[in-house]
């Protein structure tokens, strides 16, 4: 999980704003998740860091393949 | 994901607190407390016969949600029993209009043939004796009335020994052995659809919310360790499936 110090930790590259938690609609192997995760306020940006990527996400994956 | 009483022990992540009652899993399935939302009964009731003012019960009501669609929308006598009275409570407030009965589904409080319908989602492997409860739902309904009923079921049969103590999923039963107990009561089965993709997407919805499945099973754990929850889940690899079923003439 990313807290949100962590997120305020992050700044958006194009806008300059520090990323706020936010709730993302994510579309993911045919399956659609509301999930929080940090986002730019102004251009909706979102930061997806390497934990989520290669351990929330890779379980996900093998869930929603049956494996 | 409601009524009746699973096989019990501190252990047990149904049992202490119970998950359905949490708002942990309520953050995950939204308040129909299973797979799917309404979506399957909507499937089902495409494929059944009830007219309009039919009396239709359903069995581990949790919050109403079933019994008020059911009302709402097709104009049905739609009743709702539960065991839970917190469930119960919810309910009351947030359908008034709602006929609410206490009770188990193992000894239903309704007279011989008495209901046009049953809806039954989510429970039957929480419950005591799913085999006798499955006949008290046959004396319940009248001739021609029908059953929807979806539940987890085991796609891979182990022995039971090789699941933690007090392991709530030991309620989930095999395909052969749920036709086999609704043969029994003396159904017919007009239906059995697998519908696991439901119980994958809440699963993963669960690992967004928790970080892992063993995060999530770790919060009902007496121990606080979620490893033999998962690692008896993986061993089952529990499917969801949708049964209609019809007490024939």
């Amino acid at each position: 999980m990313i807290s949100l110090e962590e997120a305020q930790q992050w700044t958006c590259d194009a806008c300059g704003k520090p990323m706020v938690m936010r709730e993302v609609v994510f579309l993911y192997l045919n399956g659609t998740f509301h999930v929080d995760l940090p986002a730019c306020p102004e251009c909706g940006l979102v930061f997806i860091n390497e934990e989520l990527a290669m351990g929330k996400m890779a379980e996900v994956e093998g869930i929603l393949e049956d494996k | 994901m409601k009524t009746s009483n699973p096989s019990g022990g501190a252990a047990c992540p149904l049992a202490a607190p119970r998950l359905y009652e949490t708002r942990t899993l309520r953050r995950a399935t939204g308040d129909t407390l299973r797979p799917g939302g309404l979506s399957l009964l909507q499937t089902a009731l495409q494929q059944t016969a009830w007219p309009v003012g039919a009396r239709v019960l359903d069995i581990g009501c949790g919050m109403g949600v079933t019994a008020s669609y059911l009302r709402q929308a097709h104009g049905l006598q739609a009743m709702g029993l539960d065991l839970s009275t917190q469930l119960l409570g919810e309910a009351a407030l947030a359908h008034p209009e709602l006929p609410l009965i206490r009770g188990r589904a193992e000894a239903l409080p309704i007279a011989d043939g008495a209901l046009a319908g049953l809806t039954c989602e989510c429970v039957l492997s929480l419950v005591r004796e799913p085999a006798t409860t499955l006949k008290e739902f046959y004396r319940v309904l009248a001739t021609g009335g029908q059953l929807i009923f979806s539940d987890i079921y085991r796609r891979r049969e182990i022995k039971d020994k090789e699941l933690p103590d007090n392991c709530c999923l030991a309620g989930a039963n095999s395909r052969e052995l749920l036709l086999d107990w609704l043969h029994q009561a003396g159904f017919s089965v007009h239906l059995w659809q697998d519908h696991s993709r439901l119980l994958a997407e809440l699963a993963a919805r669960l690992v967004w919310q928790h970080g892992s499945m063993v995060d999530f099973w770790s919060q009902f754990s007496a121990d606080g360790d979620g490893r033999p929850m998962q690692q008896a889940v993986r061993a089952l690899r529990p499917g969801y499936c949708l049964v209609i079923a019809k007490k024939e003439g």
